[in-house]
């Protein structure tokens, strides 16, 4: 456990190297929520409707404020898998005493903790900036919203780690994850609410399992979802993470035996 | 002349590489062709429940956010690459020392030095679906209308690379910002919209300090509505004001550089 601890710590130093860039990396970032709420507003004022697809401007600013905060936990950036296989670097952590899987999540988790906190300082700027419109969640929502987070980042790590691991089998994969990882954003409802979709096109966003990844946190954030139905996307969650999970075991098995360690 | 060689040759280089990389070029136009689709959704949703937006109709903001698109895309062509890689790569590691020893502008040379010819493929396709969408719009557009804003169309593409390289040239002082390359991604959403939906400030800060706003809404209007004078000449001189702030800066940036040791 303390060698672990220990490289949690050597990651965190390691990304604080570039916490300039981290910075305003953050500062950048806030430009889409500023925009989000000159286009929403100007659109209530267009529609003369209180609610369009049963949200409010309160609800759709809230809704952007709070997918500003879980785009922190986007992994598309922060594991490094797929490129340690390419480049052969893989052996070095193969050789080591310590659980492969186990130091990505670790190195993954410091980017994320730092992002998170970097963006801390932007995040209370845009919530000052809309205070007006943020709709505040109950206390028992604010703990399920917080759980559901902390359970789809695991499930988005085992998704990950499936289309790395397949670096073993098909060579490079960088740009193929940053592509299914831009899909699976939209299908997540982090450019707008799957709820102004209709038809199966919703249907078939509300069937997959990306939804936890923006749209369920954000709705339960919002008192739109029931304690139950809470429960239930808890539990439908860790089935997918056992799926993700499968999966990538089989994908990884088959594919470490093909593994030459001689880099590109 | 010389630059046009030097173009010609930076540009068959990258065709050749990216032959050899069908897997990444395939990903990467589909992803760019993904956001269009993943963009007029959006905006079909929203228009689903309004008629106009500031004044704009449905094809109207499909064709101002396409602007935008089109003008990224034909940076993307020829400067984004290496400006991109001024952000992470080129002071840090010293290897802008390689472009400063070549008898060529420099500024030029940079932005020459990486292009990503693949970005034509979806070009094509955006500047065909904008002309349909210019003539969905139900608005008759005079030859007027379409010579003045082929004209203001080429500036905004100057505008855009000046703004590109402002947002830059910070790197000189602090050796590397990846977020910076990152910088007109993110401006680039400001200028998908009509100007009707921000607030006198941003409108202000938009249309001149940082004129971003006028890169696409200016020449969009100028083909939809009348042909204002006033508006062809600031986009004129804009570009040129842009063009000189962008290359002094450059130059300051320079005198700071001190190879890999920045």
């Amino acid at each position: 456990m303390t060698k672990y601890l220990v490289y949690f710590k050597v990651c965190l130093q390691d990304v604080y190297a570039y916490r300039a860039d981290f910075f305003l990396f953050m500062a950048i970032n806030t430009v889409f929520f500023f925009v989000a709420i000159a286009l929403w507003t100007s659109v209530y004022q267009s529609s003369g409707n209180a609610e369009i697809s049963n949200y409010t401007l309160s609800n759709i600013i809230t809704y952007y404020l709070i997918t500003g905060l879980l785009f922190r936990f986007d992994l598309t950036h922060s594991m490094y898998l797929g490129w340690d296989i390419w480049s052969g670097y893989f052996t070095n952590d193969r050789i080591k005493p310590w659980n492969i899987i186990t130091v990505h999540f670790i190195s993954t988790l410091s980017d994320i903790f730092f992002g998170i906190i970097t963006f801390i300082p932007f995040f209370a700027i845009m919530a000052f900036y809309s205070f007006e419109y943020i709709n505040l969640p109950t206390a028992t929502n604010l703990i399920y919203f917080v759980i559901v987070v902390a359970l789809s980042l695991v499930m988005n790590f085992f998704f990950n780690l499936i289309l790395h691991a397949l670096t073993f089998h098909f060579g490079d994969q960088a740009s193929q994850i940053g592509l299914v990882n831009y899909i699976t954003a939209f299908l997540a409802g982090a450019i707008f609410p799957i709820s102004f979709l209709s038809g199966w096109v919703r249907d078939l966003f509300m069937a997959l399992p990306f939804k936890f990844l923006f749209f369920t946190p954000t709705e339960i954030f919002l008192n739109k979802v029931s304690t139950s139905e809470s429960q239930v996307f808890i539990a439908e969650i860790i089935v997918w993470i056992l799926i993700f999970y499968g999966i990538f075991k089989l994908v990884y098995k088959t594919g470490i035996k093909k593994y030459t360690g001689t880099g590109r | 002349m010389r630059y046009w060689k030097i173009l010609k040759i930076i540009i068959r280089n990258a065709y050749i590489r990216d032959r050899k990389i069908p897997g990444v070029v395939t990903s990467k136009v589909f992803t760019s062709l993904l956001e269009v689709i993943i963009t007029i959704t959006m905006f079909s949703a929203i228009f689903s429940n309004i008629e106009s937006l500031a004044g704009w109709n449905y094809y109207q903001v499909i064709f101002l956010y396409l602007m935008m698109k089109n003008i990224a895309l034909i940076n993307g062509i020829i400067a984004r690459g290496g400006l991109t890689a001024m952000a992470k790569e080129y002071v840090r590691m010293g290897d802008y020392d390689f472009y400063l020893v070549k008898p060529v502008n420099t500024l030029a040379l940079v932005s020459m030095s990486k292009p990503r010819f693949f970005n034509i493929i979806i070009l094509f396709f955006t500047v065909a679906l904008s002309i349909w969408v210019a003539m969905k719009t139900g608005i008759d557009l005079g030859i007027a209308n379409i010579l003045s804003f082929i004209f203001m169309a080429i500036f905004s593409v100057i505008l855009y690379y000046f703004l590109f390289v402002i947002t830059i040239v910070p790197v000189f002082w602090l050796v590397r910002l990846f977020s910076l390359s990152d910088l007109m991604n993110r401006a680039s959403q400001i200028m998908r919209y009509p100007a009707g939906i921000y607030s006198m400030f941003a409108k202000v800060i938009f249309f001149t300090a940082f004129p971003v706003l006028a890169v696409t809404y200016l020449p969009s209007w100028t083909l939809f509505y009348s042909v204002k004078a006033e508006y062809i000449v600031y986009m004129v001189v804009i570009t040129f004001f842009f063009g000189w702030i962008a290359t002094r800066l450059w130059r300051l940036g320079e005198k700071n550089y001190g190879s890999a040791s920045s």
